[in-house]
């Protein structure tokens, strides 16, 4: 292979190729999200596009995916790479979940397929999405009880699905054999590999109209811009090396985990060193690839990076998931990692948040977005008689973002593995499709965590199964650890900042989650997700008295939370702001 | 001889373009003025009457009707001048609208805010009552909190409501009966029920629309009343139509109904027009670029009809009635190159406006745009555009572009150039695409029409990188919109709720609706003047397989409806969905999600010929004014003809590489391609290796 020549390429080659290979991406997103079928892949659009090249390096990270997602898609790529390595051919694809391989939790499914030009391997596409169900002995998903990686469903090492535009029906009867819902994830298959077959025609187009050499060079070049900017940030950084921490929440009868981290600054180069216990004999283990996407993550927030990303972005970054068998570089098998895109990966990327928030300037300070908090509902159908699943990610995608130096967190959008690229499923469709009501779906007052900027507020979530009984099921607690606050935020009126999850009788006795996995309603009762509020930043008693009386009147924070929280001494009959015993509550 | 007149506000020119029933047209612009409408019409009618020498009541007297484009509901939802509004909601849903679907568009961007919701959290109450799927009450309406709510709103100046519950496209009992209780509450309030704003499931789209009606209607209302009686005070008292976001045009009392109608009236105007020009040269697909100053609008005409969607959001806010498929790009004359923090080049979306504008209209901008890039090339005069209108300096362009571009990325000042106006073709390349390759079209079967004054200079490049042969350029293209507004055909869009698996689908159920439907659209159409010759009715369906999130819009043929159950259906469906994503599965269960009718009052399709004033009368080479360098590759420079369109004859033919100047635009025919000047006064390019 000639070594690609930098000066081949001129600036306007630049600036257009990377305009394709954005549009390329957005065109392949569009295929999947009007075709897919299940509703956690359509509704919820709980899937990444993205894009490699010959040497399984990644070309494009796009605005619209989910970070988990993408962060270690090259890691795959490679694998199927290496495995097939002289047996890869036009019109094959081939799809790969495994944790050993940069596999995240066995149900996001990456799907490849190989672009050739000229009869040589250029590129590949790529699609990670969220498949609903890959059997295993419970329904659907999020078993935390599993205690090793066997217990999750099918783990699908490097496997080539399609040869030469001939699927391979062996390999197929044997996996739809033994999942749960064989038609609906067999459209969605169908929709991933029209997505790869539309990137491929494109990608044949471009190199086409480069030529197969400047192509190379121009992608080449486009890494190194990305390379030069991250150090370029970096550099702005101190030197030196801060600690940060987290905690993963205790399941009953064990101590609550602590995640650390430590990043180290060097001139242009950044170290993160993450340190955790050892593996769990339950679902919070996170495999390299879904820690490396985690740490990635952090890191271009608090370099105040935007899209596009590629390759150059990890080239300054010397990531140590810590020890093998640790939770943070969980060894698969025999760690189950069903909980690795939701628990802990937020746990990571808050104690790298928090070191790296004792480096980065003012003004590019985030607060985190909690522990996230999916839920699936099962029953059987009163209908048909038959089994139903419904996957919701984050609870309905439904928490509050953080917030940020100058800016007050996003509501409603889900945790941070999504980013806010998860959608809330229309609550019209979902009755049309699915026995159940949903019976509330609106803000909680005051769950945004106190700051300056405050947090964004959670959502909270009731479901009332029609004419039967309905199990919730989910992994790891949520009202244990309010979201990560920072630069002096602090929430006093705690408790609703946290999330939990309940089942409400018939009789409006309420019976809460705890540490428990799942939770039973009750015919006539409901179940409530309240998914946690996001982190504040600054110190609250410096926000703007006009917007804590805003928030009141809005509902968002009470008359109660101004007062603890805010120091905001609001008058109930006029909603006016008690001068005199707010600067006394602030002068405090 | 009856006329028609079409006016188009723009935030920098107003257009007024007239044409008689035997297709002469005269054109008049003048700068917009917001603040003082009346001054801006008067000055317009009266460069009209003047070109035909005769006073403005003797021109107003001349048409019978006035058609017009408006951004007055775009920038009052840009600029926040809205209504103050209230909502109604089911209970335990009021947060639906500020919610919209937990999209957070930048994922890694922590500043960026959400938009500001239309309705504050405070005016947004819940009501008490549920309807569910099948449109049983499971929870009574609350009448009481209704008053009380009603109360709240007098208390904070409300002035107009949306009405927005759960399930009310099954039950507007609801709806309706909150409708009557406001009524008695709050009487004259504009109040907007979901249900018939925009009857479609899932509430967000819906809810987001009835908001953006209560919200806009206000100050729209204002608007045409200011309008009407001011044209009325000038002498005119026949009638005036709107152009609406389906593009085609309404009264005054369509867009009171649903004000949301009057988003982006205006460009949706363009693809009347580019399917007009399509037609004169006997091609039905056409894709209309439409480039201005700041910014590019793309559309596409396909078959004859001029490709909608439902669902769009328009500035971040979301609209669920058929609009005009628009992809506006910012990308224009004035867009600005600048550099990433990677060193990549990138142009737009900031503009330099049309204050200062380009750094070659020296008033003192300092930015490289693209009609920098333009004069550098030597595609644009180094010396004037616009027929003289405006003087430019080709120093201060190629300074500029030297300064900001070229000397950062270590290029000389011809590259950079050249760079600038490929990555924007590529740019404007890749707008294209969305709304045509993405939709599964074949761009080999369209042409472009161009609009406004920047496209003729880029069009033959976008056209090579995405394989379209032919562009038409009509000589009123920078009016493009006000002559789409003439010609567009009155539009009416009614739809139904109708969900049901095929299976379960009654066909004579559906048929009845369709029926009902269609009776409406006549007597509408009929109310309105038109024949039952000129009226046409288009049945459609939205169709997917069981459980996609998207659907199908399919147009329904005579042939395709019932006579033969639904199997038709199914296999139109099966080809739209393979053309569309390259694959069907006949195996899988379709489900039927909406019925709608189409009602089209047709008046563009009547004129087959257009005239205006001044036909040249010289061969080509006659015609050319002077030769300039030009550069079609960083490294090369050629000698080109720069010829005054104005002088050719009809049937000049052109070889490229060539500039053609027309008073409002100036055309780049590059090498391997060929003009040619048609009697519709309009230029049609081709390429030729494809004779």
């Amino acid at each position: 292979m000639r070594a690609a020549d930098k000066t081949d390429v001129d600036i306007t080659t630049l600036a257009t190729m990377q305009g394709a290979l954005t549009s390329i991406t957005n065109e392949m997103s569009q295929v999947v999200v009007r075709t897919a079928r299940s509703p956690v892949f359509k509704l919820a659009k709980d899937f990444s596009c993205t894009l490699c090249d010959w040497q399984a390096r990644q070309m494009i990270q796009g605005d619209a995916e989910l970070p988990v997602h993408v962060g270690s898609i090259p890691f795959v790529c490679r694998a199927v790479a290496k495995a097939y390595e002289g047996d890869i051919t036009p019109g094959d694809t081939f799809l790969c979940n495994d944790p050993a391989f940069g596999g995240l939790h066995l149900n996001d499914v990456a799907l490849l397929r190989p672009v050739f030009v000229d009869n040589e391997l250029l590129f590949w596409a790529v699609i990670r999405a969220h498949w609903l169900d890959l059997g295993g002995p419970s329904p659907v998903d999020l078993r935390r009880a599993q205690s090793d990686s066997y217990g999750e469903g099918i783990r699908i090492p490097p496997l080539k699905i399609i040869a030469a535009g001939e699927p391979c029906d062996d390999v197929m009867r044997l996996y739809f054999n033994n999942i749960r819902f064989p038609e609906q994830q067999h459209s969605d298959m169908l929709a991933m590999i029209a997505a790869a077959e539309i990137a491929g025609r494109r990608l044949a187009a471009m190199s086409e109209k480069y030529g197969i050499n400047v192509t190379r060079a121009g992608i080449e070049a486009l890494y190194d811009m990305t390379e030069r900017r991250v150090r370029k940030a970096i550099t702005d950084l101190p030197d030196g090396s801060q600690q940060g921490e987290s905690w993963l929440s205790a399941r009953k009868g064990d101590d609550h985990k602590k995640i650390a981290a430590e990043v180290t600054v060097t001139g242009d180069r950044m170290a993160i060193t993450l340190s955790s216990p050892e593996q769990l004999r339950e679902v919070r283990n996170s495999p390299f690839g879904a820690t490396h996407a985690a740490v990635g993550h952090a890191v271009t927030i608090a370099l105040g990076l935007q899209p596009p990303f590629n390759d150059g972005l990890y080239r300054a970054l010397d990531i140590d998931y810590g020890p093998f068998g640790t939770i943070t570089n969980a060894q698969v098998p025999p760690a189950p990692t069903l909980g690795c895109t939701t628990q802990p990966f937020c746990e990571i990327v808050d104690s790298v948040r928090d070191a790296l928030s004792k480096i980065i300037p003012d003004e590019r300070q985030t607060a985190g977005w909690g522990p996230a908090a999916s839920i699936v509902l099962a029953g059987i159908h009163p209908d048909t008689g038959a089994f139903y699943g419904h996957f919701h990610p984050n609870g309905g995608s439904s928490g509050g973002g953080g917030a940020a130096h100058g800016a007050d967190g996003w509501s409603g959008v889900g945790s941070e593995n999504s980013g806010g690229a998860v959608l809330k499923e229309p609550v019209e469709l979902l009755e049309y499709e699915m026995p159940f009501l949903i019976s509330r779906l609106e803000y909680r007052t005051d769950s945004g965590g106190a700051g300056r900027w405050r947090g964004g507020l959670a959502v909270d979530t009731e479901w009332e199964p029609i004419d039967h009984e309905q199990t919730a099921r989910f992994h790891g607690t949520i009202d244990t650890f309010p979201a990560l606050s920072v630069q002096g935020a602090k929430s006093t009126m705690l408790e609703p900042k946290l999330g939990q999850r309940n089942a409400i009788d018939p009789d409006g006795n309420i019976r809460k989650s705890g540490s428990a996995s799942r939770l039973h309603s009750t015919r006539g009762g409901r179940l409530e997700m309240c998914p946690p509020g996001g982190g504040g930043v600054g110190n609250a008693f410096d926000r703007d008295e006009e917007a804590v009386r805003r928030d009141v009147i809005n509902g968002f924070v009470s008359i109660e939370g101004a007062a603890l929280d805010y120091g905001v001494v609001i008058d109930p009959d006029n909603n006016a702001i008690n001068k005199t015993k707010t600067a006394k509550l602030r002068t405090r | 001889m009856s006329h028609r007149l079409g006016i188009d506000i723009g935030g920098t020119f107003t257009d007024f373009v007239l044409l008689s029933d035997n297709g002469d047209l005269q054109v008049a612009k003048v700068s917009s003025n917001p603040e003082d409408l009346d001054s801006v019409i008067d000055e317009g009618l009266g460069e009209l009457a003047a070109q035909s020498g005769i006073d403005i009541p003797a021109l107003l007297r001349q048409f019978d009707l006035i058609v017009h484009g408006t951004t007055i509901a775009t920038n009052a939802l840009i600029q926040g001048k809205l209504a103050r509004t209230g909502m109604l909601c089911t209970a335990g849903f009021r947060d639906i609208l500020e919610l919209r679907e937990g999209l957070k568009e930048r994922r890694y961007d922590y500043i960026q805010p959400p938009p500001t919701p239309l309705v504050p959290r405070h005016l947004r109450l819940p009501i008490d009552e549920r309807i569910n799927k099948d449109g049983l009450v499971l929870q009574p309406l609350d009448e009481a909190q209704v008053r009380a709510a009603a109360a709240v709103f007098r208390d904070n100046g409300v002035e107009a409501v949306a009405v927005c519950l759960l399930w009310s496209i099954v039950n507007p009992a609801h709806e309706e009966r909150i409708r009557d209780l406001l009524a008695e509450e709050m009487p004259g309030a504009p109040v907007y029920l979901s249900s018939i704003v925009s009857p479609q499931l899932r509430e967000y789209p819906r809810f987001s629309t009835t908001a953006l009606c209560a919200a806009l209607g206000s100050r729209l209302h204002d608007y045409i009343g200011r309008l009407e009686s001011n044209l009325e005070g000038a002498g005119f008292h026949k009638a005036i139509r709107y152009i609406q976001c389906n593009g085609g045009t309404t009264s005054a009392a369509g867009l009171r109904e649903r004000p949301v109608l009057a988003l982006d009236s205006g460009p949706a105007a363009g693809p009347a027009a580019g399917r007009f020009f399509g037609r004169l040269f006997d091609i039905d697909n056409v894709i209309t670029l439409d480039m201005g100053g700041t910014s590019l609008d793309v559309s596409l005409v396909h078959q004859g009809h001029i490709d909608t969607a439902k669902n769009v959001d328009v500035h971040r806010y979301r609209v669920a009635v058929p609009m005009v498929n628009v992809r506006t790009l910012g990308a224009g004359g004035g867009s600005i190159a600048w550099i990433d923090d990677s060193g990549l080049l990138q142009v737009g979306p900031q503009s330099a406006e049309a204050w200062p504008g380009p750094a070659c209209y020296g008033r003192g901008g300092e930015a490289a745009t693209v009609t920098d890039a333009n004069v550098a090339l030597g595609y644009f005069s180094d010396r004037q555009l616009l027929g003289g209108a405006m003087a430019i300096d080709g120093d201060l362009a190629r300074d500029s572009i030297r300064g900001t571009i070229a000397k950062p990325l270590g290029v000389d000042g011809l590259e950079a150039a050249y760079a600038i106006y490929t990555l924007v073709n590529e740019n404007m390349a890749n707008a294209v695409r969305q709304i045509s390759t993405e939709q599964g079209h074949d761009l080999r079967d369209f042409a472009f029409i161009c609009g406004g004054g920047c496209s003729g200079a880029h069009a033959a490049r976008i056209a090579e990188s995405l394989g379209v042969t032919r562009i038409i350029v009509p000589r009123v293209a920078s009016l493009l919109c006000s002559f789409g507004a003439v010609i567009a055909d009155v539009r009416h869009d009614y739809s139904r709720n109708h969900a049901a698996r095929f299976s379960d689908c009654n066909a004579g159920d559906i048929n009845r609706q369709f029926g009902e439907m269609m009776a409406s659209a006549r007597a509408d159409l009929a109310a309105e003047g038109f024949d039952p010759e000129h009226i046409r009715l288009q049945r459609t369906m939205d169709v997917r397989y069981l459980g996609e999130l998207g659907v199908l819009t399919l147009t329904l043929a005579e042939a395709e409806i019932f006579a033969n159950g639904m199997g038709p259906i199914e296999t139109l469906f099966d080809q739209e969905h393979e053309r569309a994503f390259t694959f069907a599965d006949p195996d899988c269960e379709r489900e039927l999600m909406g019925l709608g009718v189409i009602a089209y009052g047709q008046r563009g399709a009547l004129l087959s010929r257009i005239a205006m004033p001044g036909v040249g009368d010289q061969t080509p080479e006659q015609a050319i004014s002077h030769s300039r360098q030009a550069s079609f590759a960083p490294d090369q420079s050629l000698m080109v003809a720069v010829y005054d369109g104005a002088k050719v004859a009809f049937g000049g033919e052109i070889e490229g590489p060539a500039v053609i100047e027309e008073d409002t635009t100036t055309i780049l025919v590059p090498p391997g391609w060929r003009a040619r000047l048609d009697d519709s006064h309009a230029w049609f390019m081709w390429r030729l290796d494809q004779d």
